[in-house]
């Protein structure tokens, strides 16, 4: 009975040290398609320059996955740099409206207050949009926020669907609003629950309820599938929202190369290359798995 | 019998099939999609495949001419019965056939049923189910005809006969993620079940034991069950992590769950517990037993029926629970229809949903089962 305590306890010695040479990153994101696709991405980079990792992609909501990177729970997952405007109050809400700015501020922050590494982020901007249909931004000339205005306010047929939140926080449609002198009535927007865009270009699209605009993000795939066209904010009043892999503290120590890892394959990752890669998962429903594996294969980053 | 009361009378009946069946050819059977969000075009029935659509309207036609050729009527009623089970399973042989050339392999093409596959679907079950007992079978016949249809399903899912149609193709890019869902899944509701059962049973005895805890017993399990699942996932993200037991990921699910999971099963531990026979336990004082060989051999015998049904609803109960688990990183089947909301993507819901729907049917049969073995093992 002694030796078979002995030599449980032994092989636990040998498991408990191996496991303490060789910690395995976890590598979450958030349950949508870009955060399965940038995690998928993370997860094949990093296991390609031979780094363990275990695969939580699609974890949970934002909230969530903020969480457990505080507690350590995961290590490594995808943010957007403009999110540290809500995660720290009382910064300067322009500079979140300048990419490099931004990203300089929440790197700086995150790693006073908790610790956290920012690294490098993709030069593509998931920023909150307004998309149009097709056929209304051809027949009215509509390509930027500007023209909208100027259509909205001489009277043109607008009706817009979008989450409770991109309606009524005062940096998104109210935003829009002032930038570009227009007003919406009551009867022009339709809320939709939760912040989902396939949700709201869906319904452009198919010009449910008479809706012919949607709340869209940057990156989404959808948008060229369901023939509808994104504004161009030419006066910048939406924060950039670059995607960026955020690092836990203790693997931030642990593994000292994931930046020079990750940032050449974020590099690349610009707004037609995600809009791409999102739309292979989202219109052609192949796997964030399938997408993230052909798009490093082809580009070499991956063999 | 039935068949005699006017509303099901046979003349109506009988003219309902064809009306119904012609109405069925007419609407579109399948849509096809270029991709997975673009608007599809229709195919029906009398126009596009008007060979399947021949054939199911034999299915719906034939009892109606065997009727005016004065058949008797028992043999049109088994006719039109078999027919309706049949049905189903030639509609959905006929769907993959159809589907396989528009969405090869490796296209991105989806086709998926509409209007009248579902209508035939329906109808189909409802008549057999209205027919069957005017049948006269016996009822190891009619059960065993009951199985065809998942038969024929399982069949087409293993040779592939299927893989043309929407849903296999969100299987298919899913690959082996899809069986790992469905493994955590069945992990995290069946440890939740089994938390639920031992919490459960031991609340039961307490609360049948001490008067006193029987209310606080009681008026905590109830409180919890009126938290939504997701504000009580939130509510254990701080204590746990306070533990060191993780505030995310399987912990707290678990620990959700299996308090879910308790109440039914302490709920009918004690109301199995309170409705035992005093005279049977009289007579096991009157025989000499101690307080343990009264509760071994005659309280838990006699009780574990009741509180097995418990653990069975509490099994159907946690495995639709878990869904909701997805959201705080414990994965299972939910994180595919998550996934899929967040695509707009209602195959991708579907299948997430359906196995959790198997699952859920599979465990309360299985149950089912298991409570008769035990009710028997009782009376004899």
């Amino acid at each position: 009975m002694k030796k078979l305590f002995a030599l449980v306890l032994a092989s636990l010695l040998i498991v408990g040290g191996l496991s303490a040479q060789a910690k395995p990153l976890v590598i979450g994101s958030k349950i949508d398609t870009e955060g399965a696709l940038l995690g998928k991405i993370i997860v094949k980079v990093l296991t390609a320059h031979g780094v363990a990792v275990i695969d939580k992609t699609a974890f949970g909501t934002t909230d969530i996955v903020r969480k457990a990177i505080l507690a350590g729970e995961i290590d490594v997952y995808p943010e957007y740099t403009g999110n540290g405007g809500f995660l720290f109050s009382g910064t300067d809400p322009l500079v979140w409206k300048d990419a490099a700015k931004a990203w300089a501020t929440v790197k700086k922050l995150d790693l006073d207050k908790n610790g956290l590494v920012w690294l490098t982020p993709a030069p593509a901007n998931n920023t909150w949009a307004i998309a149009v249909r097709g056929d209304l931004a051809a027949k009215e000339k509509l390509t930027t926020l500007d023209d909208l205005g100027r259509y909205i306010a001489k009277g043109g047929a607008f009706k817009i669907a979008g989450s409770e939140e991109f309606l009524s926080r005062p940096d998104a449609l109210p935003a829009f609003q002032t930038a570009y002198g227009f007003t919406l009535k009551k009867d022009q927007f339709v809320s939709v629950s939760g912040g989902n865009t396939a949700l709201t270009e869906k319904a452009a699209s198919l010009g449910t309820d008479g809706v012919n605009a949607a709340m869209a993000y940057g990156t989404d795939g959808a948008i060229a599938a369901l023939n509808l066209v994104v504004l161009t904010d030419t006066k910048g009043v939406q924060p950039v929202y670059q995607p960026a892999p955020l690092v836990g503290a203790k693997a931030a120590q642990a593994q000292p190369n994931l930046d020079a890892y990750l940032a050449p394959v974020f590099r690349t990752l610009d707004l037609v290359t995600l809009q791409t890669l999102n739309a292979r998962i989202q219109v052609n429903g192949e796997s964030a798995d399938a997408v993230a594996t052909d798009y490093l294969t082809k580009k070499g980053f991956v063999k | 019998m039935a068949g005699k009361s006017s509303l099901f009378s046979w003349a109506s009946f009988a003219w309902a099939f064809p009306a119904v069946g012609g109405l069925m050819l007419l609407a579109p059977w399948l849509q096809v999609k270029a991709n997975r969000i673009v608007e599809g075009t229709s195919r029906s029935l009398t126009f596009d495949d008007p060979i399947w659509g021949s054939v199911l309207l034999v299915f719906w036609v034939l009892p109606l001419l065997l009727a005016l050729m004065g058949v008797p009527r028992r043999t049109v009623v088994r006719v039109a019965w078999a027919g309706f089970v049949i049905l189903p399973c030639v509609l959905v042989w006929a769907a993959g056939a159809v589907a396989a050339p528009l969405s090869p392999p490796g296209s991105f093409a989806r086709v998926s049923p509409s209007w009248s596959f579902w209508f035939n679907l329906l109808g189909a079950y409802a008549g057999s189910v209205v027919l069957a007992p005017l049948t006269g079978f016996s009822r190891k016949w009619l059960s065993a005809a009951v199985g065809l249809f998942p038969l024929v399903l399982v069949l087409g899912l293993v040779t592939g006969a299927f893989s043309g149609l929407s849903l296999l193709k969100e299987y298919e890019a899913q690959g082996p993620v899809f069986w790992t869902q469905v493994q955590t899944h069945l992990i995290l509701s069946g440890v939740a079940v089994a938390t639920g059962a031992v919490l459960g049973t031991s609340l039961g005895w307490v609360a049948y034991r001490l008067d006193r805890f029987r209310e606080p017993v009681f008026f905590f399990l109830n409180l919890i069950q009126t938290l939504p699942s997701l504000a009580l996932f939130g509510l254990l993200i701080v204590p746990l992590a306070a533990l060191g037991l993780g505030g995310i990921g399987a912990t707290p699910a678990l620990v959700a769950l299996g308090l879910y999971a308790a109440f039914p099963v302490a709920r009918s531990t004690l109301t199995a517990l309170d409705h035992l026979d005093q005279a049977v336990l009289d007579a096991g004082r009157g025989l000499g037993m101690s307080r343990g060989q009264l509760f071994l051999r005659v309280q838990v015998p006699l009780a574990l029926p009741v509180v097995l049904e418990g653990i069975r609803t509490a099994s159907v109960q946690a495995v639709g629970n878990t869904v909701v688990a997805a959201l705080i990183g414990a994965g299972g089947l939910g994180s595919l229809i998550f996934l899929g909301l967040g695509q707009y993507a209602p195959d991708l819901i579907l299948l997430g949903t359906l196995p959790v729907m198997a699952l859920a049917l599979g465990l309360d049969q299985a149950w089912a089962l298991v409570v008769g073995l035990f009710q028997r093992r009782v009376r004899t």
